[in-house]
Order: C-alpha cells, then structure tokens, then sequence
C-alpha cells in the first residue's frame, strides 16, 4: 500500500469511495473541500493506493491558516481506511499529518484531529489518540431509515409527529424542492430570523453563497420550502452524498405556525430522499440531555421516529515535537 | 485561485457577491464608485492641467469604476488589472448595461494578474527616471473586503510603497478601506500604514444603503498623494456633468468624522506584508470603544479632516513598530492575555483568530483550559524539551528536570481519588510545590491549546454542541491517561504564575 496526493484525475474515484465506504460522508468529498477553500481553508488530499494503484482509502485534511504557530490539522468524517489494512494506512496517513504539520507556513500544527464516523474506538485509534474538546460534527444524531415504506415510516413516529404531518397537509402547504442559485436569499433569509430568535450562532450569507453554489452545481444539494398561500414559511438545506441524505441547515417564520410547514417540508425531503435512492435521512445533530444545546430541537426531531446513533467523536493525535517547538519558543 | 460569484436578481437591479461579499448593488452602487473615481480623478486634472492622464485600477473588474472615471475626457489610458477573469467576463457581459461597456472601451487595457504581482514588474521594470512616461497620475485601488492574511497584502507598507513609485509626484491614489465605524482599529491602520509609506492622506466615509443593509456599516475611501490634499483643491473641483450621487457640497462633508472614532487613529500600529497586524484589527473589532452608532451624528463632537493635516502618530511609525511585530504570533497573543489579566482577570479573553470567533466562544474554551490540559501527556511534552535543553536557559532546564523527577515519583505513587485530588488542588498548603518554570509551561500549553482550537473554526462547537462524553471523568478510558489531577494541579499553578508575573510588572 502506498500514500501519494490524490490529483484531479483521481477525483472520481475518490468520491465513489466515499460514497460507497461505510462511514463516508459528504465531508471527503472533493466539493466539499473544493468549497471549504472558497472558505480560507487549505486542503491536502491523500489516498491509499494498492498494488495494482487502485485507490483504496485515504483523507483529506483540512487546514485553517492563521500565524500563531499553533494550529490543528483537521479530518472530517474521516480516515477512510481499507480493511484489514487500517493500522497501516492510518500510519501513513498520520506521518504525511505530521510532514504537514511542520510546513505549515509561520504557523504550525501542534495536532491532527480525525473523527471517523464509527460507534467503538478502533484498535487503529491507540491511546495516542485522545478524546477532543469539541467535535468536528456532531457524534449524536438521528436517523430514519428510509427503506422502510412510507407507511411505516409514518406509523414509527411519533403521534404527534404523524397528526402534525396530516394537519400540514390538510392546510395545503405546498413543499419545493431547488437548486437554483435564486433560492439561496429565501433561505437565508428565514435562516437568519431562525438563528436570531433562537439566539444561536449563524453563518454568514457569504457563508451559504459559496456552499450552495458549489454543491448546487455537482448536485450534491438541494433547498427545500415550505409555502403556504404563496408564502415561504420555512426552508431547509440538503446535502445528498453516498446513501445519505442528510439536513444541515434550517429555518422557519413565526408566522402562520399553525399549519406546521416544518413537518411538511421534512417529510417531503424525506419522501423525495427516498426516491432519490437514498438509503437515510440524517436528521445532523441530537441529543436527549436537556442540559445539552441540541435538546430543544432534538425534541421536535424525535416525532418522525428515527434511531438515535452515536458515533465516538473527534480524537487528537498530538505532535509533540511541534507542541514543544511551540513552548520552546515562548520559554525562550 | 478558486473565487465565488454570485448574482442576485432583485426587482430594482442585480447585486454582486464575491466570495460572499458584497460587490455593489445596482440601485446604489453609483455612491460607493463616483465617491471612490471621480475626486481622485478630478484631483489629477487639476494637478496635471492640459495633460493626458494615465489611470490604473486595481481591482475594479466590474467594469463599474472605469465607467466612472472615463466620464473624464482628460483621460487616455486606463489599465485595469484584475486577477479574476470571470469577473472581467461578467464586466464586459452582464454587467455591460450598469458600466456602459467601460471594458470594451479602447482606452481600456485590462491585465489578468495579481494587482501585487503586477506593480512589482512594473515598478522593478518601467518606473525609473529614465522611464517616467509608465507611471500613473492617478491609481484607484477597487478591492474585495479583506478576509485573510493573504487578502490584506494589499493594504500592507509594501503596498503603499509600490504604488508610490508607480504614482506621479503629484498623483492621486483612492483605495476603498473597510469600515470606519464597525472596523474603526482597522480603517485607521491601513490610513496610518499609508502615510508611513510617505503619503499625506485624507479619510472619507459614506453611508451606502446596501452595506448599511449588510450590516457592514458605513464604508471607508482613503485619498492618497505624495503632496498634501487641501480644502481649497477640493472645494474648486471640476467635476464632470451628469453624476448621479456626487456634488462639490457632499464632496466636503464626507471627510467629517466622530471625535472619538479619529481619535483612535493614534493608537494602531502599521500593516506589513509579512504580519497578520490588519487582520488583526478586522477580528478584534470589539475591542474598541467608541459611540455605538452606524452613522455620522451631529450630536457627536466631529471633526472634518479637510481641515488639518496629519501627522503619522508615533505609535504608527516608531522603530518598534516597522520591526515585525505580529500581534497574531504566540508571543504576542502571550503579552496580550497577561496585559488582560494584569488589568481585568475576571474578563480574561484570547484575541479572536477566526472571522466566526466570538468573545463567548473565547470565555467557554477559557472554562475548558483544564480539559484541554488533560489531553496533554506531561511526561512526553517534557521530555521531548529536555531532549532540546540546549535551547533553553540553564536554569529552565534545570527547572524542567526536576519537573521530570517530580512526575516520575508522583506516578509511581498511589493514585488518589477524586476527592482528594480536590482536597490538594484546592488547599495551598498542601499542594505539591512549583517552581515558575512548572507553572510557566502549563500557562503556555494552555495558551498553545486554546489559541488552536480556537483558530479551528470547523467545530460544531460553535454551534453549542461539545464533545459530549465528559471526557475528564473516563479519562483512562480514551487514553488521556491518568494525569487529571495534574491537569488541574497545573491549571492552578499556570494562572498563578500568570498573577505574579502581573503583579511583578506592576512593581
């Protein structure tokens, strides 16, 4: 096995590995990193290649440059890693981590943090790799699985879940579905309302500009609405990768509450997740403890039924040569 | 380099994103251009009376600058050099009816290229005494806001520098600057950075409903020049006929300015190519008081910088100051957090490193320091320094090993439970003793981890969510060892340290 820098001729290659490895996620794809840089971010794409150079696994490694000499290289969702190989790639994969860790510019990286989408720490993950202070996605969240037929989907939620989605449709909220570039300012324009009345941190709309624009355009995602005599109440954002459909990002209007347009639209996302040949409807962020930030709309998430799943978060490896070039610096 | 456009269609116009900011708004974009074009140009004229001006735009591939200052029969030559050439596209396509062609027009010569990239050809390879003909009268500079260090190159000394040895002595620069009133440290920054360069300079400042819609604030323009611009060089412009937003009577009032936002001219220091000092400021714009309002009010004490001429301050242009001095390095975030904690512990924060950083996010990863120290293995962080002793003063080697030996013995001791590991952290004569080497490390490390996360801005994190396994409490279970009492004891120690090396400085 081999580790050399995926190029572009690689790409297709890399994104049906993400998309068919067990735990890929939209957050290895090329888009994905493609609008990450659009972001400030630098990236450093690396696969796995076997004897018959046939890409195996790999990582792309997310790099935020500032100049403070201290910095971690991050792995969203990731290292992907060949069976019975994993110990191995991930050795390769941590030392081209750390040859990056010390060209990092006048900055450095003190750390590389990975966070592979599994439920048990692996053998690979020795105790070299700890438990990081905060998570790159979340490591709780929900699931419905969508190949269950819509009948049973619908008689594995929640009453109220199931009541809410019938009066929706009762009222005559419409659902739609787009990835034109025209929708973004609807979007945010209710996300924004959302973020403020609920008093949690919102991305710019630069920020939604240059991810929708990107994945728009590789059909990796999709705004929803909901409307209501003409009127946009409430919108989501879908990102589509592999067997996942997964919600990132919503928000809805105060007004006209009563016709619940947020069981509507996810429900239809589901529904036209589904017949996309999605296998999930990721759900992105739970937590059943109320002290948690995620509980309050963990609650209205857990009326559609679902499976909580709980994956073992981020890990950091430190480079302890870089941690001490650090101190030595400033011991000096 | 990969760069976002985005068109927005409204009923009355288009606006124009790059990257995902705003570029102009077609309902009022003619405010921000005629204000950044037409004095600079008008300037020029009257400078260079009977002469066939030569203008660079910096920037400006819109196509919407050049339409302003082609407005000017007096001009020949412009030379736009933009380094996107989707914008350009854009310019000369969909934009063509909001700047009337402009970049099809023969006078104008467009160069796919970094600004910087060009000027630095240009000056090393035309500019000398010999080849005065390829310098410009009047350079207007059109950029995207800021957003990195590599974006802030072109508000750097260097810059300035640059575009001074391309400029007639008497020519005219205009630069679009950020916002005086919601990046007031940074606004002042790239006006002090250009008079160190050696260019007198006037600010003016709009009030552009679209920004305003932004929430960018009002927006900053600097008018640059070797010689001094005066009231009465701008109260006789000619202007051209036919301007939709600019007259000789605004003209004079947007120079005008808060008392107490000038005054914080004096306190910032100057932008170098190889520092992150204006990136700096545009994070850590909450640093700063000044009147909490987006606007020009007449009940504030203002001040109409026609009127004077400044002076670079001496903050600005002192010896210290040219020498680099990032206030983004480790160094200099270690000097801030003990100036915090010398003048306000209680409020102890970490400059922000990240546009998405906010002070709440610094103050919750403040309460996690000991968390982040847990993750530390102390014995290898140290024994990889003491295998770099040679680097170090005699004395903090010295200190190191007994570190060494300290942690050796506590290791191999029984561990304690919790509770008495409270007991000791908490009770300072019982508290193993450390000598200010011991706590000066952990002070460090602490800074090192909290400066990287909190730089590491692809956190849900910031969305509320942390890592939710509490991983102090199974700490032996996810390999961060058994050093969680000395994450605490270090702590301790650490912000100890970091008190009497304040109190020190006050003595």
């Amino acid at each position: 096995m081999i580790l050399r820098e995926l190029l572009d001729s690689d790409r297709i290659s890399w994104d049906n590995l993400t998309q068919t490895y067990h735990h890929g996620c939209f957050m290895q794809s090329w888009t994905w990193a493609n609008f990450r840089e659009l972001d400030g971010y630098q990236t450093f794409r690396y696969g796995l290649f076997d004897e018959s150079d046939q890409l195996i696994g790999g990582c792309i490694f997310y790099f935020y440059p500032q100049r403070s000499a201290a910095n971690l290289i991050f792995a969203s969702a990731a290292p992907l890693l060949p069976p019975n190989l994993e110990t191995e790639g991930m050795q390769l994969l941590l030392n081209q981590a750390e040859k990056l860790s010390q060209g990092m510019g006048s900055g450095g990286a003190i750390a590389l943090r990975i966070e592979p989408l599994l439920s048990a720490k692996p053998e690979w993950m020795n105790q070299d790799f700890v438990r990081s202070p905060a998570d790159l996605m979340p490591s709780e969240t929900l699931w419905i699985d969508l190949q269950k037929s819509e009948s049973v989907l619908l008689a594995e939620m929640l009453p109220k879940g199931r009541y809410n989605i019938g009066l929706s449709q009762r009222h005559g909220v419409e659902t739609v579905f787009t990835s034109e570039d025209a929708a973004i300012p609807h979007f945010y324009d209710l996300f924004y309302e959302t973020a403020q009345r609920q008093g949690f941190l919102s991305e710019s709309y630069g920020f939604f500009i240059k991810l929708c624009q990107n994945l728009f355009r590789e059909g990796m995602a999709e705004i929803g609405f909901a409307k209501y005599n003409g009127k946009i109440l409430a919108t989501i954002l879908l990102i589509y990768w592999g067997d996942r459909c997964t919600y990132l990002y919503g928000g809805r209007s105060e007004s006209a509450r009563q016709v619940m347009p947020v069981y509507a639209l996810h429900w239809a996302a589901m529904q036209r997740a589904k017949q996309l040949g999605h296998r999930i409807y990721d759900f992105y962020g739970y937590s059943d403890d109320p002290t948690h930030a995620y509980y309050k709309f963990s609650r209205f998430k857990r009326q559609f039924g679902g499976t909580v799943k709980k994956t073992i978060g981020a890990h950091d490896y430190f480079f302890y040569d870089r941690l001490a070039d650090a101190v030595i610096r400033l011991l000096r | 380099m990969a760069t976002s456009l985005f068109v927005e269609q409204h009923t009355d116009g288009i606006a124009f994103y790059i990257n995902g900011e705003l570029q102009f708004h077609s309902a009022d974009e003619a405010i921000y251009h005629e204000y950044l074009t037409i004095p600079a140009i008008a300037l020029a004229a009257k400078r260079f009376p009977n002469q066939l001006l030569r203008v660079l735009i910096c920037g400006g591939g819109d196509g919407l600058a050049a339409r302003d200052i082609l407005r000017f029969p007096q001009v020949n030559q412009i030379d736009l050099v933009d380094y996107s050439q989707e914008v350009v596209d854009l310019g000369k396509q969909d934009f063509a009816s909001f700047n009337q062609g402009s970049l099809v027009n023969p006078k104008v010569a467009i160069h796919i290229q970094e600004a910087f990239a060009f000027l630095n050809r240009l000056v090393q390879e035309f500019c000398t005494e010999s080849l005065h003909d390829y310098k410009y009268h009047a350079i207007i500079c059109d950029f995207t806001y800021p957003a990195s260090v590599a974006d802030t190159q072109i508000y750097a000394l260097e810059w300035f520098s640059l575009l001074k040895q391309a400029l007639m002595p008497l020519g005219i620069i205009a630069t679009n600057a950020v916002s005086p009133d919601r990046n007031t440290l940074a606004f002042w920054c790239i006006y002090q950075t250009i008079q160190a360069a050696g260019l007198s300079v006037k600010p003016l400042q709009l009030q552009i409903p679209s920004f305003i819609n932004h929430d960018y604030g009002n927006w900053g323009f600097l008018l640059a020049s070797e010689k001094a611009i005066i009231r009465s060089e701008i109260e006789s412009l000619d202007l051209p006929p036919n301007l939709q937003e600019l007259s000789l009577d605004a003209l004079q009032t947007v120079f005008t300015f808060d008392t107490a936002i000038a005054q914080t001219r004096h306190s910032v220091t100057i932008h170098q190519k190889d520092s992150s000092q204006l990136l700096f400021y545009l994070l850590n714009r909450l640093n700063i008081s000044h009147p909490n309002s987006s606007t020009v009010s007449s009940e504030n004490p203002q001040i109409n910088f026609l009127d004077f001429q400044d002076a670079p301050t001496a903050i600005a242009t002192s010896r210290h100051n040219f020498q680099l001095n990032d206030p983004m390095s480790l160094e200099a975030l270690a000097q801030s957090w003990l100036k915090q904690l010398e003048s306000n512990p209680d409020s102890l924060l970490i400059p922000a490193q990240h546009h998405s950083h906010t002070p709440e996010i610094s103050q919750e990863w403040l309460g996690r320091a000991k968390q982040l120290l847990n993750q530390i293995d102390f014995p290898r962080l140290i024994a990889k320094l003491l295998e770099r002793s040679q680097e170090l003063p005699h004395e903090i080697a010295d200190d190191l090993r007994e570190l060494q030996n300290k942690i050796i013995k506590f290791q191999q001791a029984k561990p304690l439970d919790e509770q008495e590991s409270q007991a000791i952290s908490t009770d300072s004569e019982s508290r193993p003793s450390f000598n200010l080497t011991t706590a000066k490390v952990i002070a460090i490390v602490s800074l090192t981890l909290l400066v990287a996360n909190l730089a590491a801005p692809d956190a849900v994190f910031a969305k509320g969510s942390t890592s939710s396994s509490g991983f102090i409490s199974n700490g032996s279970d996810d390999g961060s060892g058994g050093l969680g009492f000395w994450g605490l004891m270090m702590t301790v120690a650490g912000i100890f340290w970091l008190i009497n090396l304040a109190n020190d400085n006050k003595k």
